[in-house]
């Protein structure tokens, strides 16, 4: 268990990975956009876990990755404080430090059929605090090139694959309907999103095709687990949620670095 | 007659002028100041050690030891280039006291390396601290702070020092791990209530700044963040990342305290 809990904070995300043009207040730009972006996601995925939490509580993976998620937020918050030292966005700042502390609390909560909407609602809470502070930002320096657009779709992707994970359990166990629609819509989504990939050549860009194939795979893996009826997939799919963030956030590394 | 009164006259005018120039106000405070980060270093390496004796994410812990350790170097330096010269009982307690932690470092980084000498860490922990215990009574004394200051700055450093050691009883107590300080650590167990307690203290005395009071509830809410993952059975590692940035939030409450001059 330390083992695994040891790997995924290895690998957790901090607020930079990348180098991507010459530009110094360019790639800063970028950098605080993505960082928004992956605790969007990081809300998602908590999301996801509590919910694994109800009906597989032992299943060794949840832990590491609340904690990575976890790790996510702390990094991000505090990266955001020392970049963002502009007075217009010390509100908004200490406001998403308030909302996360909060939902921190409810992170450690237990569970169950009734009270799980509510927390996800908190989730959804946090993602829209968060669009504010990303649309204000793309407003005020003109972040509406198509590198930032195609890293928003990168990390929206991401965010519908946890979606649809929380949406496959929902209606299989039956309980927050109206969280089952969850499901359909983001299937949609990433469907969409990932044509949208296609069409832009990713799969045949030297660079990024590698990483494009193994992305493709684990969807389709994903999507075949989904209505896999031998035996019960959520494991899998909880594993493969997590595999096509991985390489999501490595092929955006590369597409931002070229 | 005349004579005496002139004598009488320059002893009055003389001796506040020799006093003052014994003692300068600002320099001791910043020398209390630095005192008491040392302080606080001490018990972050000594939780930085635990950490990495029980494994608990190894490469980001040696490297937090290693830089903890660095800025107590530099920090005890600075503290022996500020000690009076002309306060013979100072200069002793100080000596003492960076003796002590010359060799309590050399013992770290001899673990660092090897993973060994657990037992001599606690031992000379210990000492350091004792010598600390004494310095700070002096400087206290030297300052002239009141009975309240005396309690704010005592509850200030046990926040800390009682986080630090919470969390070190809650790593040791899902570890099989049997050493010296693990018995020490082990009665702080469970003890979470002792800081949030001394924080809502010192948040009711002093916490009427709008920049101190969001600081001091920052704190707050990781101490009951961390109480409750505890209190829920959560692994450690969970509340490892909370843990470090704890680190800096108290910090910078510690910077602010000062820069307000609350209590000086």
């Amino acid at each position: 268990m330390k083992k695994i809990l040891l790997f995924f904070l290895a690998f957790s995300s901090l607020h930079s990975g990348f180098s991507a043009t010459g530009n110094p207040a360019e790639n800063r730009h970028m950098e605080v956009y993505e960082a928004m972006l992956k605790m969007q996601v990081a809300s998602y995925r908590i999301a996801r876990d509590k919910l694994y939490e109800i009906y597989h509580p032992d299943f060794e993976l949840i832990q590491p990755d609340l904690a990575e998620a976890i790790t996510i937020f702390e990094n991000n918050i505090t990266y955001l404080h020392q970049v963002l030292t502009d007075a217009a966005y010390q509100a908004e700042l200490d406001r998403l430090t308030d909302v996360w502390n909060n939902m921190r609390f409810h992170v450690l909560d237990v569970l169950n059929k009734k009270n799980y909407a509510r927390f996800y609602y908190d989730s959804m809470t946090m993602d829209n605090l968060l669009g504010v502070i990303l649309n204000k930002y793309e407003d005020k320096y003109g972040l509406n090139d198509k590198r930032h657009l195609d890293l928003k779709k990168q990390y929206t992707f991401c965010k519908s694959v946890y979606l649809t994970n929380i949406g496959f359990l929902t209606r299989k166990y039956n309980m927050a309907r109206s969280l089952h629609s969850l499901f359909d819509q983001n299937i949609d989504r990433v469907e969409r999103l990932l044509r949208y990939a296609i069409r832009n050549k990713y799969a045949h860009n030297p660079r990024t095709s590698e990483e494009m194939a193994r992305l493709l795979n684990d969807w389709k893996y994903f999507r075949y687990n989904t209505s896999n009826v031998l035996f019960s997939a959520e494991r899998t799919l909880f594993a493969t949620a997590n595999s096509i963030y991985f390489h999501t956030k490595r092929l955006a590394q590369k597409l931002l670095t070229e | 007659m005349k004579s005496r009164l002139v004598f009488l006259y320059v002893i009055l005018i003389f001796t506040p002028l020799a006093t003052q120039a014994q003692y300068d106000a600002r320099q001791l405070t910043d020398l209390y100041r630095m005192t008491l980060q040392s302080r606080i270093l001490t018990e972050r390496i000594l939780t930085d050690v635990v950490l990495l004796d029980n494994n608990i994410n190894t490469a980001q812990s040696r490297k937090k030891l290693l830089n903890d350790l660095h800025r107590f170097q530099d920090l005890s330096d600075r503290i022996m280039g500020q000690v009076p010269e002309n306060d013979p009982q100072l200069a002793r307690l100080f000596k003492k006291w960076k003796d002590r932690a010359g060799h309590w470092i050399a013992t770290i980084n001899g673990f660092s390396e090897n993973g060994e000498n657990i037992r001599d860490i606690y031992k000379l922990t210990k000492a350091v601290n004792s010598s600390f215990e004494s310095l700070k009574a002096h400087l206290e004394l030297l300052l002239g702070f009141t009975n309240e200051n005396l309690d704010n700055f005592s509850r200030l450093l046990d926040i800390y020092i009682d986080t630090e050691r919470s969390f070190s009883s809650y790593v040791l107590r899902r570890s099989d791990k049997e050493t010296a300080y693990e018995k020490n650590y082990k009665d702080a167990s469970g003890k979470w209530n002792t800081p949030i307690n001394a924080l809502l203290k010192l948040r009711k005395q002093v916490g009427q700044k709008a920049d101190l009071r969001r600081q001091m509830n920052l704190l707050l809410s990781d101490l009951l963040f961390f109480k409750q993952a505890e209190e829920r059975n959560y692994d450690p590692l969970m509340i490892y990342t909370p843990f470090l940035k704890f680190d800096a939030k108290y910090d910078r409450l510690f910077e602010l305290i000062f820069k307000t001059s609350q209590w000086i």
